[in-house]
């Protein structure tokens, strides 16, 4: 942090060896922070959209202009070269070219906004990382709601406390008191068994759920029971070996039934997953897009502020 | 006090309590149960309380409090205010703050997505123009239009090889051509063919995702399984 802020707003931004007045400004840093609170609290209702609309705008920009802006190595093979088109653009925005190509501190593939790039990413995941208690708040209300009122699902909301309460002791005394016995017993002996056994259980659903996606009722249907019979029996020691009898190299080997699902998961498979996430990628764009610029429509971004 | 919690968390421990939980989850195969129930409600609050302890742990103390606090970067303090505006969704007067905030990480979000977006799909988008023409190993000439850059090495490729990635090209593009929902298919009979050959070549490989699915819960399974009779029972070694 220290780095890239001490950069242009100099010698504010310096780290405080001394801790008494290091404490001060923290003190003071959340004395600014919660006058701009209350400032925000007296903001006429006018102001109010068009502050989150700018916010949001600003805050998309920084990334956005990170990727756009040439880094140095551009600038510098634009400067060099002699062809019409890298004059023109010397020549038309030379002004920015030049303090970045000769700019010692960046990486070839760095413009200046890439100097932030760590601390933003930082203040992102700290920033991120407060709004945990939202969620934690939601749970806690709910199955607190359940036990003091002593509905149908109190018994077992109570033991949605004591678990939460031992991960936070044993996480506690692993994390302060330098005891991980107990955090290595909630979490290999408790949380990871039940994660483990809590999805194992899909495997018997699984089958219904089989049962039901693959009745022949259609030629789309009898494609995609044959793609999946293919590829669990190119898993199993059953399926290698029905194919047994075919040699191990050559041309037919090719046939064997290990290499065919392999083949499926490799070539076509893979080829069609990325036509998928080619369409939600340019769908993302989009969506991504309209919430930058504030044209998404919806209860939450038509809510009267 | 140190040996008692060393043999109540020893590994004997782990296993009988792993092998309690696998059996408490596993009542749900008879009906939905009050044991089901309340161990399903004590992995969720476990669940939350690892999520606690990872956030707090991995996050806010080395990336927060100790570059706050022990190194003396007090502006740190700022994100505590930041972070704070969040809770102003339960304000009723002053909930619009709260939006302020998730404005900001949306805009930070979408802009990370934008990075994201070019620097994850443009070069599988090249990756995906694949040669389909048998070839030995050649050097591109800097200059030319296939040279990626100067003298690209270009790796040899076989017929199969080439059939690979005509299967490839293939399936993509048809695929591709039914995400097309701007085409009127009955007007245009190609786009149409093309769209429901990309419609069954998606079948095609929701199959193989679902039969993939389907092994991965299935080693779930069988590991659950092998733990109860190898670790637990010890019945099979």
């Amino acid at each position: 942090m220290s780095t890239g802020l001490a950069l242009p707003l100099g010698a504010f931004f310096q780290a405080q060896p001394n801790h008494k007045l290091n404490a001060l400004y923290i003190a003071g840093c959340l004395f600014a922070g919660g006058l701009f609170i209350a400032l925000l609290t007296q903001t006429p209702k006018r102001f109010r959209k068009p502050l989150i609309v700018s916010a949001t705008f600003i805050a998309g920009l920084y990334f956005s202009l990170e990727f756009l802006l040439p880094p140095k190595a551009t600038a510098e093979t634009v400067l060099a070269s002699h062809s019409p088109w890298n004059r023109t653009m010397s020549a038309l925005f030379g002004w920015f070219l030049r303090p970045l190509a000769s700019n010692s501190r960046l990486a070839p593939d760095e413009n200046w906004l890439s100097l932030y790039l760590e601390n933003v990413n930082t203040v992102w995941q700290v920033i991120g990382a407060f709004t945990f208690a939202l969620g934690l708040w939601n749970l806690i209300h709910l199955h607190f709601r359940n036990v003091v009122h002593v509905t149908k699902g109190a018994f077992a909301s109570s033991f949605f406390f004591l678990g939460l309460a031992f991960m936070i002791f044993a996480g506690y005394l692993k994390q302060f008191s330098g005891i991980p016995d107990l955090f290595a017993f909630a979490t290999s002996g408790l949380f990871f068994q039940l994660d483990a056994a809590m999805f194992s259980l899909i495997a018997f659903f699984i089958i219904s759920a089989a049962y039901r996606a693959f009745r022949i009722r259609s030629f789309e249907a009898s494609i995609m029971m044959a793609a999946a019979l293919l590829v669990m029996l190119s898993q199993i020691p059953v399926g290698a070996w029905l194919t047994s009898w075919l040699p191990d190299h050559g041309l037919l080997s090719n046939l064997r039934i290990e290499r065919v699902g392999q083949w499926v998961l490799r070539q076509p498979n893979a080829a069609a997953q990325r036509g998928i996430n080619f369409g939600l990628a340019v769908g993302m764009l989009a969506t991504g897009l309209r919430i930058w610029l504030s044209l998404e429509r919806g209860s939450y971004f038509e809510r009267d502020v | 006090m140190s040996d008692l919690l060393h043999l109540l968390t020893g590994e004997r421990a782990i296993i009988w309590a792993g092998a309690i939980c696998t059996l408490a989850i596993y009542t749900f195969l008879y009906r939905e149960n009050v044991v089901y129930r309340v161990f399903e409600h004590f992995y969720l609050g476990l669940a939350v309380g690892y999520g606690l302890f990872l956030i707090v742990s991995e996050v806010l103390i080395p990336k927060w409090w100790v570059p706050m606090w022990d190194q003396g970067q007090w502006w740190w303090a700022f994100a505590l205010v930041g972070g704070g505006m969040f809770y102003f969704i339960y304000s009723q007067k002053h909930n619009w703050i709260s939006r302020l905030a998730f404005g900001i990480v949306m805009g930070l979000a979408v802009g990370f997505m934008f990075q994201d977006f070019a620097g994850n799909n443009f070069p599988k988008i090249v990756a995906s123009l694949k040669p389909l023409w048998p070839h030995h190993s050649y050097a591109v000439a800097a200059g030319t239009a296939a040279s990626i850059a100067p003298h690209t090495p270009q790796a040899s490729l076989s017929v199969s090889g080439a059939l690979n990635n005509a299967v490839f090209v293939f399936v993509l593009l048809t695929v591709l051509s039914y995400f097309f929902f701007s085409y009127d298919y009955n007007k245009h009979k190609a786009a149409g063919g093309s769209a429901r050959i990309g419609r069954w070549m998606l079948m095609f490989a929701f199959g193989a995702m679902f039969g993939s699915t389907v092994m991965a819960r299935m080693s779930l399974l069988i590991g659950r399984v092998w733990f109860l009779l190898a670790d637990w029972l010890r019945v099979v070694h």
